[in-house]
């Protein structure tokens, strides 16, 4: 150890030297074609990129889902949510996120079929234990599992599955009152009738073939009991939600204590049908107890500090990189990660209204400029690259990384081709325009912003509260230029068709007039259930909506960080969708 | 003072209604339809299902009938029990809302201005008999954190103090005082603290430049010169004129306080009014907002009678006639 100032000072200019000295001498380092971390271990790794694909961006133990422990009974699982869940439960009426997630232990995760635990991409038996279609798939038949209770111990039966799907898909009426359809009636096609041909299986006749049903039941719940509903009804109560009618539903838990604007609890529902590979009986779980956590720093002391078992499956409480060092040092290793991709933003054109967008060129330009790994540190340092679908997707077409605007090593060429379309289309000064946003999309807002007016063009904010957004966009005559909105998260491209498609005009996406996009997706239709057709077709439709037009900008989306505590064992973290398995029927308690 | 109580009673139900007209058609101005927020945005596309969809849905919710049957239909519910009818959202009704939140927030508001007057009027008399002397700038110190620091910085600041020094979290559900007093105690204690800080902070300024101005008048002198002790010269006959700026201040702030506080109710998961005021904005529930902010007016209206009934009491020379 150096004693004096002059020993010091020695020993400093020594280890200073070392390395310079190393390094004159040293082969020069080899520069990574693409900038490292920005891309997820989940992203495809197409052969220019994957050299530069980077570790996985953090170093924590990954989810320990399926455990290789045999299984224990009991316990109480702490995972709290954010709020009350709106519309009394009512998973009809719904389309808010915090209504979901108190309804999954109580509904269960799916109706008569569901995403496959393991696998968000598959179809699984759930309600209904088989099931089979014409050879038109205009008519389907869905056998309904023998032993399923609603938690009032009454016999789930056919009737009750068909009562259901009727009120979902044509409402109600009593009197002069009208109950409309689900908010997800119209996902399932056109429906002719549904009814109940024997005592165990419920019939779906459509007008027209909809090969892909059992995908749009798989993420609708089971929640509405007949014989406590339909008395309502009678009444005149045909906007009865689950809630009025004491949440009664066929889901792993029952509820046993609702405080509104603080918590919910949940216990064994012991009459579940489910069981597990062994033969023992699902939930594993004594009960569950959500109690709402509305700050993502008062979620990080409650679990840190042992109130909670598990983070909340939410953008605002994800964790980002800081936080999650935090994490680390608090608790080491006794906790772990559950990696799962969640919508896409992007800034969508809207090529109906008179402007500069309207020019394909202008929008080449701005979607060869952005750059898109950028985003990364504004959605807190757990990102991926994608388009219209998950890179876990079996139908994703990795190729995009390749095309100007998103391969890393041509950027400083793509940028200055960016350049010069804009100028070509008569702006070579750049001009004036303006993005919508909602309010709490604001970092997106400002970071395409910032980009927009490094390529000359002076981007206004225009920040608007959800009410106001979706009154401004969710119209046949949109006046805004750019939007900042999440794509939809879908497990099948088809189920786009609502989003990309030009007759649909905003609300959740781009706007355009596009007679091309309808065929490609009429296209895709005609090969439906086809895999490699629909994927050729998908791949086609990226490829023109987001390279060649394009009407949309995808930057690179979020990657969900949620903690659960070690002992959490059983747990399936999906590739997506971060509603799925939230129903804890398999989860156990290790402690 | 009866009668100038019994008339400024009389103003009470003109002036709801004239608030209540203004507040429904502002929120019917404001763009944003809850029917479109509950269908997720995609109701007014070209597919005619989805228009019609939307169509069903607003009338479900009685947003298709003419405005002035729908103001009639809420302010009828406003007076014949209903209280407001049912939120458009989840169905509860209005009355069960503000039954369970506002006494949340009353405790909160009671236990904050509690504390901030207990805190405020010491340390301003403190301050203003002290003036220009240790005690003053000590006391300073505190009231102008507490003025200049937001509550949510010392929310997320006390937050990690409990959590990394003291290794104590707050409950992360409410319960009620009645069924469980500490653990409601535990809860409520912080955010009461916060909102006692800021509004000390402000009542303790006021009270010492009252006092200030009060401690040089000729009756002070008068009453020094009496031989009366300099507290019994500050409390009794200056204080007593000094605190009708506080007293104003405190009904302002007491206000405010019933009104609720979103960011410390989100932070201590408190189920107060806040949230769910701010909630219903965003949602366009109109039931809920209309109905709470004619409360929260009605509230406002009695405190500020009260308040100009508490200056007769405190200072004689005050008189309604």
């Amino acid at each position: 150890m150096p004693q004096t100032r002059r020993e010091f000072l020695g020993a400093a200019l020594g280890l200073t030297a070392i390395p310079l000295l190393a390094a004159c001498g040293a082969p020069a380092p080899v520069q990574p074609a693409v900038a490292p971390t920005t891309i997820s271990a989940a992203a495809p790794k197409p052969a220019a990129a994957a050299a530069a694909q980077g570790a996985a961006i953090f170093a924590n133990p990954q989810p320990q889902a399926p455990s290789d422990k045999p299984p224990t009974y009991g316990g109480t699982l702490v995972a709290p949510t954010y709020g009350d869940p709106l519309f009394g439960g009512d998973t009809m009426f719904g389309a808010l996120s915090v209504t979901f997630t108190a309804t999954y232990p109580v509904n269960g995760d799916g109706s008569f079929v569901k995403q496959a635990r393991d696998d968000v991409y598959k179809i699984a038996p759930h309600l209904a234990d088989s099931w089979e279609n014409n050879a038109t798939y205009t008519e389907w038949v869905f056998k309904i599992r023998d032993g399923v209770t609603w938690h009032d111990g009454t016999a789930f039966t056919a009737q009750d599955a068909a009562w259901w799907l009727n009120l979902g898909l044509f409402g109600a009426r009593s009197g002069d009152k009208i109950r409309p359809p689900a908010i997800w009636g119209r996902v399932l096609g056109d429906v002719d009738l549904v009814d109940t041909p024997d005592a165990s299986h419920v019939r779906i006749k459509l007008r027209g073939p909809e090969p892909l049903l059992p995908l749009n039941l798989a993420t609708q719940q089971v929640a509405h009991p007949r014989h406590l509903m339909q008395p309502r009804i009678d009444q005149g109560d045909v906007m009865v939600t689950p809630s009025d009618v004491g949440w009664v539903s066929v889901g792993p838990f029952k509820l046993t204590q609702y405080d509104k604007g603080s918590r919910i609890q949940f216990k064994r529902h012991d009459g579940y049908w489910e069981k597990d590979a062994k033969g023992n009986k699902l939930p594993y779980l004594d009960g569950i107890s959500m109690p709402y956590v509305r700050d993502a720093n008062a979620m990080d002391n409650a679990f840190t500090g042992g109130q909670i078992d598990a983070g909340i499956r939410n953008s605002n409480f994800a964790l980002s990189k800081s936080r999650l060092e935090t994490y680390r040092k608090t608790l080491g290793d006794k906790f772990y990660l559950a990696q799962i991709g969640f919508n896409p933003y992007g800034l969508h054109f809207n090529v109906t209204r008179p402007g500069p967008f309207q020019d394909v060129r202008v929008r080449k330009a701005v979607a060869m400029w952005i750059d898109q790994a950028g985003m990364t540190e504004v959605l807190g340092g757990f990102a991926q690259a994608e388009t219209f679908l998950r890179p876990t997707n079996p139908y994703n077409d990795p190729e995009f990384l390749q095309w100007p605007g998103w391969n890393v090593a041509t950027q400083a060429a793509d940028r200055a081709e960016a350049k010069r379309l804009l100028a070509e289309a008569g702006f070579p000064t750049g001009f004036e325009a303006t993005i919508l946003s909602q309010q709490n999309w604001q970092p997106w807002a400002v970071y395409y912003q910032g980009q927009l007016s490094d390529l000359g063009i002076k981007a206004n904010l225009d920040l608007k509260d959800a009410g106001t957004y979706t009154q401004l966009t969710a119209t046949k005559d949109p006046q805004w230029e750019l939007k900042v909105s999440g794509i939809t998260s879908v497990t099948h491209p088809w189920l786009l068709k609502d989003a990309l498609n030009a007759v649909s005009h905003g609300g959740v996406g781009m706007a355009h007039d596009d007679p091309h996009v309808v065929e490609l997706f009429d296209r895709m239709k005609a090969v439906l259930p086809d895999e490699a057709r629909t994927k050729a077709v998908y791949s086609e439709l990226q490829r023109y909506m987001i390279r060649d037009q394009p009407y949309v900008v995808p930057t690179f989306s979020q990657l969900y960080e949620i903690p659960y505590r070690s002992y959490v064992q059983g747990l399936y973290p999906p590739a997506e969708n971060t509603y799925h398995n939230l129903d804890f029927a398999t989860v156990w308690l290790d402690k | 003072m009866r009668r100038y109580v019994i008339s400024r009673l009389l103003l009470f139900p003109p002036t709801l209604v004239l608030v209540s007209l203004a507040i429904f058609l502002m929120m019917r101005v404001l763009p944003g339809d809850v029917a479109l927020l509950i269908l997720g945005g995609s109701g007014e596309s070209s597919d005619p299902r989805s228009l019609q969809l939307l169509q069903s849905y607003r009338a479900a919710l009685g947003l298709a009938d003419p405005l002035p049957v729908q103001y009639l239909s809420w302010a009828w519910s406003m007076v014949n029990g209903q209280f407001g009818g049912s939120s458009l959202i989840d169905h509860e009704p209005v009355r069960a809302i503000l039954a369970r939140r506002f006494p949340v927030t009353l405790q909160l508001a009671l236990m904050a201005f509690t504390l901030g007057w207990l805190t405020a009027i010491p340390l301003g008399v403190l301050a203003a008999y002290y003036h220009n002397r240790w005690p003053d700038y000590a006391a300073r110190i505190p009231t102008q954190i507490g003025y200049a620091l937001p509550n949510f910085w010392i929310a997320l600041l006390l937050l990690l103090f409990l959590n990394r020094v003291i290794h104590w979290n707050p409950p992360l559900f409410f319960s009620p005082l009645l069924e469980d007093p500490l653990a409601n105690l535990q809860q409520m204690i912080w955010p009461a603290l916060i909102q006692a800080w800021a509004f000390s902070a402000t009542a303790a300024r006021v009270t010492r430049s009252s006092l200030l101005e009060v401690l040089g008048q000729d009756y002070i002198r008068t009453a020094r010169s009496k031989g009366l002790s300099e507290w019994s010269v500050a409390l009794r006959h200056g204080l007593r004129s000094a605190v009708i700026p506080v007293i104003t201040i405190g009904g302002t702030q007491l206000g405010v306080l019933l009104g609720g506080t979103v960011i410390l109710e989100t932070v201590f998961g408190i189920p107060g009014i806040g949230q769910a005021l701010v909630q219903s904005a965003q949602m366009r529930d109109y039931p809920v907002i209309q109905s709470f902010a004619v409360v929260l007016v009605a509230v406002v209206l009695v405190l500020n009678l009260f308040v100009d009934m508490l200056y007769a009491f405190v200072d004689p020379r005050v008189r309604y006639s």
